[in-house]
């Protein structure tokens, strides 16, 4: 019989080598990229894999930050994720507080219709988006890359900040209404700030959203907007992937994100568990 | 409140203009483009490519605004473009089976009255049949996509296989030889619908093809129950590695194959090239090429020929056509040829001595494009390639004999063709 203080260690080791398992199977495609990313071509297919290189070897790190077509491509996808970020929390800000406060007509159809686009695939409305565009001359041009991603990421942002705003009692701006503030200074002025990680998390997810969209970009950008996963595309190359310069591309286009997120992780955190526990 | 709300409104409206200013170039050139001196050509983003338009540039005057696009999405960009019925494209890349799927719903222009017959009798006949469709030219060819067979010297020393295999018999017939010296005996990546790239190579070295012009399955029959037997006996010995079914396609057939593990490799030309590079290869030196394994009728290999085409809303169709004749001639596909390796439409140039000494395994590719090569050329050639390869695979795992497979692919082939 075992008594209580063993089990207990039996069931935390237990845990600690389930949590490891899972770490390495999600962090282990990473970790191979990152490994992959500093050996020579001819050890990437190497039998048995070779897991840790024999030889590190950066220069092809050097040849995509040589290139100027890459750095283009991380310069734009940073334009069009930061634009479209802007622009869907301005949006979806001022749309979710009015779900969130108002209440009129048609408000549920509304929310449903907004909530149904997040169901779509994108490739639905791709070539009416096409369409759209070619006929507005917008086709190769940052306005229109933005407005494209525009459409996936402003519903996301009202319907994420919707939740957020109705978890905020009303009574703290009715406050602020009664003390003499209007009802845009209360919303600036105490539910934003009160907000704030909601903002925060549901502005990243639409950044990192924009940063690794792929299908439109595919048709509506060119020579001079072509982002970031169109340029990993194109180490599929017809003869070959070229693998020695797709992982350190991989590597390097990941690291904004992996800054972003560094940075404000505490507030993702928030924002994701905010409204799990009732106070 | 009003107020506030038209700030705002101002405000995003100002924002978008400060992060759009940046591209402005690029949308002043849509209409731009609809100029006779510009065309627009969207290909691979590839060095040698990029000279050819602007060669092409200072010779005529005329601008080519060259949009590079991944080699993966390069039939789905144009097909897109023609859905939308909406295009600003002015030369697209084709290739055979596009030329099918595209032609045959009226999405290309043809060529025969943009071009004089002196033109066309510069081109190999062969080559302008691949992009021909309905008695109708659509395409000028640009060069071929020919698998090769490729060999490891060393691995064949090592083994004691001194005559390379001529037949497919002779290649199973050393197997258990190479097998013993520790080493896989060949590589294609065979992973999904590509089994039936094998299969229909093997229907060509019998004498016969899957599907004829009509789309209609030609296979059952003596002829093919060779080819399907062979196929079989290939992978029942491992002559064809199992490795095979685990890659798809000839770009990693390649990569696996100059890690020195196989002794032959049936892929694309650019394996040579990849194998003679140290930093890919461990078997620098040590690879020849052969022309590929005969059956009962002769030899046969898979073939993709490229070329150029104009959308049926190209434009400026003048200048596009001026673009196809400059890039397809003997001269440009011998300066591709030389840049990247690309096996020629014309003959003269693949055993041109400049070629060979650059890159050997040229010497086999004339031989080679005088047997049947070529692509599963249907309008519905995925769903072709698919039907077929998913009862391949019947036969091969034994749930189906080989009559059987052979009247179930004329079956549903037959199907397809009548869509």
């Amino acid at each position: 019989m075992i008594d209580r203080k063993t089990s207990r260690k039996i069931g935390s080791a237990a845990e600690t080598v389930a949590t490891v398992l899972v770490m390495l199977y999600l962090v282990f495609p990473v970790l191979w990229m990152m490994l992959s990313s500093i050996k020579n071509p001819v050890d990437l297919f190497s039998t048995p894999p070779n897991i840790i290189p024999h030889k590190i070897v950066l220069s092809n790190y050097f040849a995509v930050l040589s290139d100027p077509k890459f750095l283009n491509a991380v310069k734009n996808s940073f334009i069009v994720a930061a634009a479209t970020t802007v622009c869907s929390l301005m949006l979806g800000t001022l749309s979710g507080y009015v779900f969130a406060r108002y209440r009129f007509r048609g408000k549920n159809i509304l929310m449903v219709g907004i909530m149904a686009t997040q169901m779509m695939p994108f490739v639905i409305i791709l070539i009416p988006l096409f369409i759209v565009m070619r006929k507005m001359h917008m086709i190769d041009t940052y306005q229109g890359m933005i407005l494209a991603y525009m459409t996936f990421s402003v519903p996301y942002a009202i319907v994420m900040l919707n939740a957020f705003f109705k978890s905020i009692p009303f009574d703290l701006e009715e406050a602020a209404q009664i003390d003499g503030c209007s009802r845009f200074k209360a919303m600036t002025k105490v539910l934003l700030p009160l907000s704030l990680p909601g903002l925060t998390s549901t502005g990243i997810f639409v950044f990192i959203s924009a940063w690794n969209h792929y299908i439109y970009a595919t048709v509506l950008s060119e020579a001079v907007t072509s982002t970031f996963p169109i340029r990993m595309q194109m180490y599929m190359a017809e003869e070959r992937v070229i693998y020695e310069h797709m992982y350190p591309a991989a590597i390097l286009g990941t690291l904004p994100i992996l800054l972003i997120v560094l940075i404000f992780q505490k507030n993702i955190i928030e924002g994701l568990t905010a409204g799990g526990v009732k106070g | 409140m009003k107020k506030t709300l038209l700030f705002f409104l101002a405000a995003m409206i100002a924002l978008s203009a400060v992060f759009a200013g940046g591209s402005s170039e690029s949308s002043a050139a849509a209409p731009a483009a609809e100029k006779k001196n510009e065309i627009t050509v969207v290909y691979l983003d590839e060095k040698p490519w990029h000279d050819q338009a602007d060669e092409f540039t200072a010779a005529t005057g005329i601008k080519v605004n060259y949009i590079n696009v991944p080699f993966p999405e390069l039939r789905q960009r144009s097909l897109t473009s023609f859905l939308s019925q909406d295009s600003h494209f002015d030369v697209i890349h084709l290739r055979s089976d596009y030329v099918h799927e595209f032609a045959s719903k009226e999405f290309l222009e043809p060529l025969d009255d943009l071009l004089t017959a002196e033109e066309k009798a510069a081109y190999n006949k062969t080559s302008l049949d691949n992009l021909s469709f309905g008695g109708h030219l659509y395409g000028l060819p640009r060069y071929y996509w020919l698998w090769q067979f490729n060999y490891n010297t060393q691995i064949l020393k090592e083994a004691g296989v001194e005559k390379i295999p001529e037949t497919w018999d002779e290649l199973i017939a050393i197997t258990p030889q190479i097998k013993a010296a520790g080493h896989e005996v060949m590589i294609a990546g065979l992973d999904d619908e590509i089994i039936t790239y094998m299969f229909y190579v093997l229907l060509n070295c019998e004498g016969t093809t899957l599907i004829d012009e009509k789309g209609m399955p030609v296979c059952n029959n003596e002829a093919g129950a060779r080819a399907l037997d062979t196929l079989k006996r290939l992978v029942d010995s491992e002559a064809i590695s199992k490795h095979s079914f685990e890659i798809h396609g000839s770009n990693p057939a390649s990569d696996m194959f100059c890690q020195g593990d196989f002794a032959f490799c049936f892929a694309s030309p650019a394996t040579y090239s990849l194998a003679m590079n140290p930093a890919s290869s461990r078997i620098v030196g040590m690879v020849e090429t052969a022309v590929v394994p005969k059956g009962s009728v002769g030899s046969a290999s898979w073939n993709e020929p490229a070329g150029l085409g104009i959308p049926y809303n190209a434009p400026n169709k003048e200048g596009a056509i001026e673009y196809i004749k400059f890039c397809t001639t003997a001269e440009q596909q011998k300066k591709v040829a030389m840049q990247i390796c690309r096996v020629s439409t014309h003959p003269e140039v693949n055993s041109d001595p400049e070629i060979l000494a650059k890159y050997p395994q040229f010497s086999s590719i004339n031989n080679q494009l005088e047997y049947p090569s070529g692509i599963v050329n249907s309008i519905h050639a995925m769903e072709v390639l698919d039907t077929t390869a998913e009862l391949l695979h019947k036969h091969l795992d034994g749930t189906l004999n080989t009559a059987d497979t052979l009247k179930a692919i004329e079956k549903a082939l037959t199907e397809i063709a009548q869509q």
